[in-house]
C-alpha cells in the first residue's frame, strides 16, 4: 500500500491528463474541477464481499418486484405492507407508468446502493438509487491509472480485477435491447457528470448522443446521422424523468426528447432505467424495503437499513419530537447530500422549527439513528487523517442482477463532516474486494 | 494461379469488409458529431499555428524589437485593444477571458475534444489535456516559451495519435479537413509564402472527398484551379472560398 502513497503524484497527474473531472454549478456558473482522490483503498475481503453480495442482488430484486407491483396488481398497498400515501404521493411516483411493463419487466438496469460500515462491522444501507446513480467511471479510471503507475502493488496484492464495467454495461443494455444501437443519452457538456457519460460511452461502445441527435418517427427513436439515421434500442439516459419528454413531463425542458415516452409505452425502446423508479428509492420508501425482501422473495433481509423513523406514524413522531438531538433528519425530496440535517448541530431555535415542520408535514421527513461508520483513512498532504466515507456498489439487472466487484469509496473531507458527496465537496477511493484463495492484501 | 486465386479474393473479402465498416462508421456519426470533429481540427489548428507564428516575436521582443502586432490583429479581423507587445504576448496568448486568445482557442479545442471520447478514445483526447494544461501552467510565468512549446508538442502528439489509432477514416479526415481550412485561412491571412497556401489547398481538396461533409462544388472546382500567381485581392476572396467551403 506504501508503494501506491509513494506515487500519489504520477496519479494524480494521470487523472489530470485523462481529465476526470466534476462539474457543480455555483452562484449560477458552471464550474469543473478534478475530482479528488485517495489512493489508499478501501478493501474488502472475499468472503465479506460475498455476503454483501448476496444481500445487494436480494434488495435490488426485492425493489424491481416493487416496481413492478407498484404499476401493475399494488398488492404490497392491498395487504398493508406500505401505505398508499407512500406512494401516491411521492414525487417519483408516474401515474402515466401505470399498466405499463418495461423490456424484459427490468426496471433498475443499474442500480446505486449506499452502504456504510458501522463501527460493529456491519454494513448499513443508506440509500437506494434506482433513477440515474452516477460514479462507477471514477473508481474504473482510477483502477487503471493506478496499475499503470504502481504495477509493483497489483502484483503483490491479489485485487479482483473489475475493469469490465463497460463489458457489463453493454451486456446489461444488450439485454433489454428491442432492436437497434445502444445509445447513452446526455443532457450535454454541462452536466456534472459529463466525463462520467463519455467515458460509459467509450467503454461500452455505446453513441453518445444529446437530444437534439435523437428524435422520433412512427413510435420509434432514432439517432440522426449525416447520411442517413439508426434505429435505437436502448437508451442509457443520464436525463432525469422530469425533463425526459417536454410533452409528456416539464413543457420548458430543452435536453429532452420530445415523444420517447410515447416509444417506450410502444415497446419501441428500452429506457435504462425505467421512468418512475423514482418511487422506490424514494427515501420515505427506503424504511419499507426490508419488508419488501420478505413480502416478495419470502426471505430474511440479508442487509440491514439504519434504524430509520417515520414521522407519518404516530409512535415514530413521537419519538422523532423526543429525540431529534440525536438523530439526522433528511428531507425526503432533497438529494446529493442536500437537505440532511443533524439534530445535534440545531440551536434550540432551529429545532424548534424544524419539529414544526415535520408536524406539519410528516411525509415529507425520515428520521435516522446516526450510525457511528467506521472512519476511513486518507492521505492528506503527508499525513493520513481519519474520515467519514460510505460505499456505493453497482448492481446490473441483466438477465440476472450482477454486482460490479468494487464500487465508489466517497469520503468527506472535512473532519467534522458525515456528508461524502463529490457535490459538497467530497473525495473518493478505489474499492478493492480480494480475490478468494490468493495472496492475501498487503 | 490458384493462390493468386485465393489471394484476389482475400483481398476483396477484405475490402468489403473494411467498408462495411466504414458505412457503419459513417452511419453513426451525427450531423453534430461531425460539426465537433470539424471545429476540433480547427481549433487545434488554430492554437498549433498561430503560437508556432508567434514563437519568433518572444526572441524578438528581448533585443527591444516590438513586432507588429496591431497588423496581426488586423490580418486576423481580431480586436487589438493591447498597449504593448509584451501584454498582447500575455493577453492574447494567456488570458482566458478574451474570447479571441489562443487560450480560449485551447478551451474550445479541449471542450470539443471532450464531447467526443468515445469517438477518438480517451488516450487520444488525453494529449489535448496535456495541450491546455501545460498552457495553464505558463500563465503568469516569466518563460513562457517552454510550457508553450510543451503545448505545440502535445498538440503534434494528438495528431499522431489520432492518425495512427482512430480507424475510422471519416473521423480522421474530418478533423484533418478541420485542421486544412484553419491551416489555409491562417496562411493566406498571414501572407504565408504561395507553395504552402498551395501545398494545402491540394491536400484538403484529396480529403474532403472522403468524409461524409457536404462541401459547396463549385468553391471546390475554384480551389482546384488556383492560378500560380495570387495578387493581394485574389488572397481575400480565395479566403472566403475556403472558409465557406463546407456546408452546415
Amino acid at each position: 500500500m506504501e508503494a501506491l502513497l509513494d506515487h500519489k503524484d504520477e496519479i494524480n497527474e494521470q487523472l489530470a491528463r485523462y481529465g476526470v473531472k466534476f462539474g457543480i454549478y455555483k452562484n449560477g456558473t458552471f464550474h469543473e474541477r478534478l475530482f479528488p482522490f485517495d489512493p489508499i483503498p478501501r478493501q474488502i475481503a472475499a468472503d465479506e464481499f460475498k455476503e454483501l453480495e448476496k444481500g445487494l442482488v436480494q434488495r435490488v430484486s426485492a425493489l424491481n418486484h416493487f416496481l413492478y407491483d407498484i404499476y401493475h396488481e399494488k398488492k404490497i398497498i392491498r395487504d398493508r405492507v406500505v401505505p398508499e400515501e407512500f406512494v401516491y404521493r411521492s414525487p417519483g411516483y408516474l401515474a402515466l407508468c401505470e399498466g405499463m411493463t418495461p423490456p424484459k419487466a427490468c426496471y433498475s438496469h443499474i442500480s446505486g446502493i449506499d452502504l456504510v460500515l458501522g463501527k460493529d462491522g456491519e454494513w448499513y444501507v443508506l440509500e437506494d438509487n434506482l433513477r440515474i446513480p452516477s460514479g462507477a467511471s471514477y473508481p474504473l479510471i482510477a483502477r487503471a491509472l493506478c496499475r499503470r503507475c504502481s504495477p509493483g502493488t497489483f502484483q503483490r496484492n491479489s485485487v479482483v480485477d473489475n475493469r469490465n464495467y463497460g463489458a457489463l454495461l453493454k451486456r446489461t443494455m444488450d439485454y433489454v435491447n428491442t432492436g437497434g444501437i445502444n445509445v447513452i443519452f446526455t443532457p450535454g457538456r454541462y452536466n456534472a457528470a459529463y466525463f462520467e457519460h463519455s467515458y460509459l460511452a467509450e467503454q461500452s461502445g455505446a453513441v453518445l448522443a444529446e437530444s437534439s441527435e435523437l428524435f422520433v418517427e412512427n413510435r420509434k427513436l432514432y439517432y440522426r446521422t449525416s447520411r442517413g439515421v439508426a434505429q435505437v434500442g436502448a437508451l442509457y439516459r443520464r436525463v432525469s424523468d422530469e425533463y425526459l419528454d417536454p410533452l409528456f413531463f416539464e413543457p420548458s425542458s430543452l435536453i429532452g426528447i420530445p415523444n420517447l415516452m410515447d416509444v417506450y409505452f410502444a415497446g419501441n425502446v428500452a429506457l435504462v432505467n425505467a421512468p418512475g423508479n423514482g418511487v422506490a428509492d424514494d427515501k420515505g420508501i427506503y424504511y419499507f424495503v426490508p419488508k419488501m425482501v420478505s413480502y416478495y422473495l419470502e426471505e430474511d433481509p440479508i442487509l440491514k437499513n439504519a434504524p430509520t423513523y417515520l414521522p407519518y406514524f404516530e409512535s415514530d413522531l413521537s419519538y422523532t419530537m423526543e429525540h431529534i438531538g440525536k438523530l439526522v433528519i433528511k428531507d425526503v425530496a432533497e438529494a446529493g447530500g442536500y437537505g440532511v440535517v443533524f439534530g445535534e448541530k440545531l440551536s434550540k431555535a432551529q429545532c424548534e422549527d424544524l419539529k414544526a415542520a415535520i408536524r406539519s408535514a410528516p411525509r415529507r421527513f425520515i428520521a435516522q439513528e446516526v450510525i457511528d461508520f467506521q472512519d476511513m483513512p486518507i492521505s492528506e498532504g503527508s499525513e493520513t487523517v481519519q474520515r467519514k466515507a460510505d460505499l456505493r456498489v453497482f448492481v446490473l439487472s441483466g438477465a440476472s442482477p450482477v454486482v460490479w466487484p468494487g464500487g465508489l469509496t466517497r469520503f468527506s473531507r472535512n473532519p467534522d463532516s458525515f456528508i461524502v458527496n463529490s457535490s459538497q465537496g467530497g473525495g473518493f477511493k478505489d474499492t478493492w474486494i480480494a480475490c478468494q484463495q490468493e495472496r492475501p492484501i498487503s | 494461379m490458384d493462390c493468386m486465386s485465393a489471394g484476389k479474393t482475400n483481398i476483396v473479402i477484405r475490402s468489403i469488409h473494411i467498408s462495411t465498416e466504414f458505412q457503419e462508421h459513417m452511419d453513426r456519426m451525427s450531423a453534430s458529431k461531425a460539426s465537433r470533429l470539424f471545429w476540433l481540427g480547427r481549433y487545434y489548428e488554430r492554437v498549433a499555428t498561430t503560437l508556432t507564428y508567434l514563437w519568433s516575436w518572444y526572441d524578438r521582443i528581448i533585443d527591444g524589437e516590438s513586432p507588429d502586432y496591431a497588423a496581426f490583429c488586423n490580418a486576423l479581423e481580431i480586436s487589438c485593444n493591447y498597449r504593448t507587445a509584451e501584454e498582447f504576448m500575455q493577453d492574447y496568448v494567456f488570458d482566458g477571458q478574451n474570447p479571441e486568445s489562443i487560450r480560449t482557442a485551447a478551451g474550445l479545442m479541449l471542450g470539443n475534444g471532450m464531447m467526443l471520447r468515445e469517438t477518438i478514445g480517451s488516450r487520444t483526447l488525453s494529449y489535448l489535456e496535456l495541450a491546455v494544461n501545460a498552457m495553464e501552467s505558463g500563465t503568469g510565468s516569466n518563460t513562457p516559451t517552454l510550457p508553450l512549446q510543451r503545448t505545440i508538442d502535445y498538440i503534434m502528439a494528438f495528431r499522431g495519435c489520432y492518425d495512427d489509432c482512430i480507424e475510422d477514416r471519416n473521423v480522421r479526415n474530418i478533423l484533418k479537413c478541420g485542421a486544412g481550412i484553419e491551416r489555409l485561412s491562417l496562411f493566406l491571412r498571414l501572407g504565408w509564402r504561395l507553395e504552402h497556401v498551395f501545398m494545402e489547398t491540394e491536400r484538403l481538396l484529396c480529403r474532403i472527398e472522403r468524409t461524409s461533409l457536404k462541401y459547396s462544388p463549385d468553391s471546390l472546382r475554384i480551389l482546384e484551379a488556383l492560378p500560380p500567381v495570387i495578387s493581394e485581392g485574389e488572397r481575400k476572396s480565395i479566403l472566403a472560398i475556403v472558409e465557406n467551403l463546407v456546408i452546415w
